[in-house]
């Protein structure tokens, strides 16, 4: 049934001595015949092997290990008991007993006691004390006085003569003394050299800081001294700078006044081209007086015109008159004396009219100026030439 | 000697010392070796009664070599001056007899005492700064030297410090030496005086010795 793989030899990390294998399923019941040839074996599902245990174990019920031990196991409990009774045996044999009973007699375990008693294991107890009568102490025991043996020999001790103070006390006073010379001369000398040193660094530090405070004026003066340079240098400069923009500005404008120097005369010629400046009084002559005096004038020749319309119709009317009175005139020659009244006063009348006329035109002359005093001069003159020709015509 | 003179001695050992006597005998050698009086009992007289009544006793701060073998043979010195000060600078006013007692106590020349008396005019009650004054004048060779004495002696500073003292006290020493010397004119005291007032208002209104010892600062004689 074992069928052993053969060992891989080609390179496997580990070996086996007996090689892994599926496990075999096992039949159920026994073939009845063995199988001649060999069966191929048949490998089932270990998980459905009833040889093998699944799950958790801890809660298994393991059965007990197969038979075969438990022969072992039950002898081995026998021969135990065996010998427990035996040596229970040799130990009851050695027990001391009473003797035995003469013949005719048994023993017998009889009780003796009137009642029933329990036995325990506690034993029963009783305390008993006695007491002594009360000793003497001890007495001590006497002092040993040897014999006396020797001869007695006295001395007096005087004050004075055991103990000399002045003797004694000097170690004392040596010690006492010379250790404090010495102590306090140690101190003196300790401490002298502890100021010296102190003083020393005292007066090397008074030193250190006087030269400190030299050096830092020296320093102060030196910064002082570069400001004060920086400042005069930034001072000197601002002044370069000013006077360059005051050149440049100086050229500036100069350059810029001979530019312009032409802008005004043009300007002024230009403008005055344009008649922007004019004289005042030429202007207002001009514009105020020849506008007025051209009215005036206009208005006077509209008066010698209109006067002159008037005088023409005037003189229209009595020549349309007497042209009808003459003719009336004519036509009355019969009536003589009617005629000339009528035309007496018809005289009179026409004689008046043109002399309004003619104060008119007189008027007139002294009213016009020299500019045009010709036209209605002329106007005028023919006027009263007509007149005075219809008056001599009249006449 | 024992206790109760009836019971007798034995032993060395029942011999008792005082407690307080090995610390008083210490404080009383090294106050001896560090001042070295040229009278001995004399000087330890003056200590220890200085000692009993509790005032402050005869002794120099700092070890110097006694001077009197020098040619001013006056037996003053800084150190002494400073004993003195520490003495007497307590009390502003101290009477003259008092001031002549402690001076003798360290056994300095009377004749000295005098002479300084005669210059300072001193009556009974005699301003211990105008003595010191005096004294360190004596002391110096200039009135420079005397100042830079006076400066530190009357310090509060360490020894070796900038010995500062406050200017109010230094104008007021000055110009009594300047009057007591005859030969200084007020207006170089005024010039000196004003000169040091700039460093004096940079140092809290103290005045040392290096304000007036250097160079720029106008001759104090």
């Amino acid at each position: 049934m074992a069928a052993v793989l053969p060992p891989k030899g080609d390179g496997g990390t580990y070996t086996f001595t007996s090689q892994p294998r599926a496990v075999q399923e096992r039949k159920k019941y026994r073939e009845p015949v063995i199988q001649q040839d060999e069966v191929p074996p048949q490998y089932g599902n270990i998980m459905y092997d009833r040889r093998i245990v699944r799950g958790n174990t801890y809660a298994q019920h393991t059965l007990p290990a197969t038979a075969q031990p438990d022969p072992i196991e039950i002898q081995r409990q026998q021969e135990n008991r065996r010998r427990a009774i035996a040596r229970k045996r040799a130990k009851d044999q050695l027990r001391p007993r009473s003797p035995e009973a003469v013949e005719g007699r048994k023993h017998i375990d009889v009780q003796t006691e009137l009642y029933l008693e329990e036995l325990s294991d506690r034993v029963e107890e009783a305390d008993v004390d006695c007491q002594t009568d009360a000793f003497l102490d001890r007495p001590p025991s006497p002092l040993f006085i040897p014999a006396k043996t020797g001869i007695d020999v006295t001395t007096q001790i005087l004050e004075g003569e055991l103990f000399d103070f002045n003797i004694e006390v000097k170690p004392i006073l040596e010690v006492l003394i010379g250790k404090t010379v010495e102590q306090s001369l140690l101190e003196v000398m300790e401490e002298e050299e502890l100021a010296n040193l102190r003083s020393q660094q005292r007066a090397f530090e008074e030193l250190r800081n006087a030269e400190l405070v030299e050096q830092q004026r020296l320093e102060e003066q030196e910064r002082r001294h570069r400001e004060e340079k920086e400042r005069r240098m930034k001072q000197q400069r601002e002044v370069l700078k000013k006077e360059k923009e005051t050149a440049e500005k100086i050229a500036a404008r100069a350059f810029a006044q001979s530019y312009l120097a032409d802008l005004v005369p043009s300007v002024f010629g230009t403008l005055a081209d344009n008649g922007y400046f004019y004289d005042p009084v030429e202007r207002d002559v001009e514009q105020g007086f020849m506008p007025w005096l051209m009215e005036q004038v206009e208005i006077q020749l509209e008066k010698s015109q209109l006067g002159r319309l008037v005088l023409d119709g005037l003189i229209r009317e009595v020549s349309s008159s007497r042209f009808e009175l003459y003719n009336n005139l004519d036509a009355k020659l019969v009536d003589p004396k009617v005629a000339s009244a009528t035309v007496d006063s018809q005289k009179v009348k026409i004689e008046a009219e043109p002399s309004p006329a003619t104060t008119t035109g007189e008027a007139e002359k002294p009213v016009e100026e020299v500019p045009k005093p010709e036209e209605p001069v002329e106007s005028a003159e023919p006027e009263t030439e007509q007149t005075q020709e219809d008056e001599g015509g009249e006449d | 000697m024992p206790t109760n003179p009836d019971e007798p001695y034995y032993c060395s050992q029942q011999i008792s010392i005082p407690p307080e006597l090995p610390d008083i005998l210490k404080q009383f050698t090294k106050a001896a070796i560090r001042t070295q009086p040229k009278d001995v009992l004399a000087w330890s007289a003056a200590y220890f009664r200085a000692m009993s009544k509790g005032e402050t006793p005869p002794v120099k701060e700092r070890l110097e070599m006694p001077v009197a073998t020098q040619k001013t043979d006056t037996g003053l010195t800084p150190g002494l001056l400073r004993v003195l000060n520490r003495q007497l600078g307590p009390r502003k006013t101290a009477p003259i007899n008092v001031i002549e007692e402690k001076w003798l106590d360290l056994s300095l020349p009377k004749e000295q005492f005098d002479d300084m008396v005669r210059i300072g005019t001193f009556g009974g009650d005699v301003e211990w700064n105008k003595f010191l004054a005096i004294a360190a004048s004596a002391l110096g060779e200039n009135i420079t030297q005397s100042m830079k004495t006076i400066c530190e002696i009357l310090t509060a500073d360490p020894e070796g410090g900038p010995s500062r003292i406050p200017f109010p006290l230094f104008k007021e020493l000055y110009t009594y030496l300047a009057q007591i010397d005859g030969e200084i004119s007020q207006q170089q005291i005024n010039d000196v005086v004003s000169h040091l007032q700039y460093d004096v208002d940079k140092q809290e209104g103290y005045v040392q010795p290096r304000n007036f010892c250097g160079s720029d600062c106008p001759k104090l004689s």
